[in-house]
């Protein structure tokens, strides 16, 4: 082998081995940097107790990952032995491993550059527990009978199983639908572990419910002698006080949870034509020439805001517009605005009184008046207000009654049912209690219902503690209204109650 | 091309123009006084549950007993998205499904028409609030009666929307335990009487289609959720599964 190399040759070697040297060198010098760097970063303080036992020998990786393994397995061991049911196994499983995770969280916190440190994956091992608890709930469904005969019983067919708990008997439907599961206080073996539960929102709705009482509507009240706003449901005690002043107060309402149904049919035969009849129906017809169209057209409106000629003044000039072919009418000649001046009497022309003080005013006024009705004399109507006064004289002596110094009557009725839910044909028993919050006795007092037309009041069934009479009458729409009409005084600080039975329709 | 472009989108104008027709014109057709259905009886099965399950998304699969009852009795046999298994109950026949949902069921046994199977669907637009624990107290009540049995078999379509009652314009009349029908033309929206004088719940469908039993089509049964109950009739009429 003949190596021969001239000087052009040796030139491109120096060029190619200095420049590998140069790039060597930097590459040295930087990895010497770096490892200065993590050495520096080595002398960071540590936990007491890792840095114990890293100087014992066992590095501060290694012994969170041991101490984490030892408690997953512990918890593993207990598990198992605590019970053999598959669901409280994996449940206990499941919050072990959560409390290892949290702890796992708190020890990360303290590692310091051990970047290399193994981990036991919390999310992992909580996956296979749910992974366990599925595979142990799939092994226990029942298996769906395979019959092609109509007597096969709902549960068979379902595939779910009923049972008993705190709260009753409850249906553990199939796997599929998470929605029909009952509550997770019930162990129901055929729901999945981890069943899916919505939110329980506020679950009402008025209209399934039978309510009476409260004053729906307009208020009752009184136009002269005749009672006005008894709506549907309403129920109010009409009591007069001791100074003979008529109140109305309205009860609570109760409601019972009874629906009622009704539907609506039609029955289509093969040889219906309604879509024909309705391409041809008056309304299409109506709407194309309606009268309310034409008239639009023969309107005349006369416009008596435009005037003839407006002029503005600016910079460059007084610009003036004038409206051509405007049919103009001053609506202001027909319109008297009087403008009254800051010392006249308001006193006169509201009321039509004076005082003599003001006589030169309505010398004014009057001459006003003539000028403005061009010589036709007005006429002015009015009185003198003389300056006398009454004076009386008042003796304590004189003052005959009796001072309360105790509160107005004030009665306050509520009004429940004894039954929550109710179908149609049951009987409720609704009871009003009165009391009179007030010192002073009531000292004349009505209660009136006017029922719910789904209510219909038994005969012979009111009851009360309170001396009266009841009246029944039909409210003209195929309702009742029950007017208690109560006898006596009903006393301050007391009370009463009235109870009836209503079936309902 | 530029004269393709806009012949496209006069095309398009077209299209829109003519969809805007036809849906002022089933407005005004769907349209009574006040207020504006664009549902009606009508439509194909699920319209409106899904319709319903859209502007309450809340109560889209909640569960709804479902009591359906036969005039003259029989059986009610509830399916489950296939032809076998179905489970069969003496009317009448109480069953939860879930709002948004359409049902086939098979009504047989009839006392009144030996061999006679009829299929009609039960679609449920909404559901009851009753108090907690009694859910099953207050199924809603499908009754299907002698008449709109004897339509279907003439190869009628009856159409009937069962609505919860508003208790302010409720009847003042006595039930008689069973709910009143009120029929109307075929022109009306039953919908939006239905909605007028309450409360849409179902809308059930009986006419006389019935599978082929040769080539049993999955699709015509229902893959909606259903579970039963077994549910103690305070009248004593029985709600039990069929011996």
């Amino acid at each position: 082998m003949n190596l021969r190399f001239n000087k052009r040759d040796l030139s491109a070697l120096w060029r190619h081995t200095s420049g590998a040297l140069a790039l060597g060198t930097l590459l040295w010098s930087s990895s010497c940097s770096s490892l200065d760097r993590w050495t520096a970063a080595d002398k960071i303080p540590v936990a007491p107790h890792i840095a114990e036992r890293a100087k014992a020998g066992q590095s501060a990786t290694e012994v969170q990952r041991q101490r984490l393994l030892a408690e997953l397995s512990q918890v593993e061991e207990q598990a198992a032995t605590q019970t053999n049911d598959p669901f409280a196994r994996a449940e206990a499983t499941r919050t072990q491993v959560a409390k290892v995770s949290q702890k796992q969280q708190l020890v990360s916190a303290e590692r310091v550059a051990f970047a290399d440190s193994p981990r036991v994956d919390a999310s992992t091992a909580l996956a296979a527990a749910n992974d366990q608890a599925f595979a142990a709930w799939n092994e226990t469904r029942q298996p769906v009978q395979d019959s092609n005969l109509l007597q096969v019983s709902a549960e068979q067919a379902a595939g779910g199983v009923f049972v008993n708990s705190d709260e009753g008997t409850a249906f553990c439907p199939p796997a599929s639908p998470p929605q029909f599961c009952p509550p997770q206080e019930v162990v129901c073996p055929t729901c999945p572990p981890f069943a899916w539960a919505a939110p329980e929102a506020p679950d009402f709705s008025a209209d399934e419910y039978i309510c009476d009482g409260g004053d729906k509507n307009l208020p009752v009240h009184y136009d002269g002698n005749v009672r006005q706003g008894l709506d549907v449901e309403d129920t109010v005690v009409e009591y007069m006080d001791s100074r003979g002043e008529m109140h109305v107060r309205p009860s609570t309402k109760a409601c019972v949870y009874s629906p009622r149904f009704g539907s609506v049919r039609s029955i289509t035969q093969p040889n219906e034509r309604y879509h024909v009849m309705r391409a041809t129906g008056a309304h299409d017809s109506q709407g194309a020439g309606g009268l309310a169209h034409r008239m639009g057209h023969d309107e005349q409106v006369q416009r008596d805001e435009f005037k003839d000629v407006r002029s503005r003044s600016r910079a460059s000039g007084v610009d003036q517009k004038t409206v051509d072919a405007v049919v103009s009418r001053d609506l202001k000649a027909e319109n008297h605005a009087k403008v009254l001046n800051v010392y006249e009497s308001f006193a006169f022309f509201r009321e039509g009184v004076f005082d003599r003080v003001d006589s030169a005013v309505m010398s004014d006024g009057i001459g006003a008046a003539l000028a403005w009705s061009s010589g036709q004399p007005p006429i002015v109507q009015g009185h003198f207000r003389s300056g006398y006064a009454v004076q009386g004289r008042v003796y304590a002596q004189e003052e005959v009654g009796v001072e309360s110094r105790g509160l107005p009557a004030d009665v306050q009725i509520s009004k429940v049912a004894d039954k929550k839910t109710a179908l149609s044909g049951e009987e409720v028993t609704f009871t009003i209690r009165l009391d009179n919050l007030g010192d002073e006795n009531v000292l004349d007092f009505r209660l009136i219902d006017h029922l719910s037309p789904r209510l219909q009041y038994v005969d012979g069934t009111v009851d009360s503690n309170l001396p009266g009479k009841l009246d029944v009458e039909n409210d003209g729409a195929g309702g009742q209204v029950l007017t208690f009409q109560f006898t006596g005084e009903l006393a301050g600080r007391s009370g009463g109650w009235v109870s009836f039975t209503c079936v309902v329709r | 091309m530029k004269s393709v472009g806009i012949s496209i989108w006069k095309l398009w104008g077209l299209a829109v123009v003519l969809a805007a027709s036809s849906f002022l014109h089933n407005s005004a057709m769907a349209q009574v006084p006040g207020r504006y259905f664009p549902l009606d009886h009508r439509q194909p099965a699920g319209v409106a549950a899904r319709w319903s399950s859209l502007v309450q998304p809340g109560e889209f699969g909640r569960p709804q007993p479902i009591q359906v009852a036969l005039e003259g009795g029989g059986h009610v046999s509830f399916y489950q998205g296939n032809p076998h298994n179905p489970v069969a109950m003496a009317a009448p026949a109480t069953a939860t499904m879930s709002v948004g949902h359409v049902y086939r069921i098979r009504i047989s046994d009839m006392p009144q028409y030996p061999g006679v199977e009829l299929f009609p669907s039960i679609e449920v637009v909404d559901r009851l609030h009753p108090p907690a624990g009694s859910q099953q107290q207050f199924p809603v009540p499908i009754e299907i009666t002698t008449e709109e049995i004897e339509a279907a078999l003439h190869d009628g379509m009856v159409t009937k929307v069962i609505y919860l009652e508003q208790p302010d314009f409720a009847m003042p009349l006595q039930s008689n335990g069973s709910t009143p029908i009120e029929n109307l033309p075929v022109a009306d929206n039953l919908m939006a009487a239905a909605d007028h004088r309450g409360r849409p719940l179902a809308i059930l469908k009986l006419g006389g289609r019935i599978p082929d039993p040769n080539s049993p089509n999955d699709e015509f049964y229902s893959r909606s959720p259903i579970s039963f109950v077994e549910v103690q009739s305070p009248a004593g009429q029985g709600s039990g599964l069929a011996e």
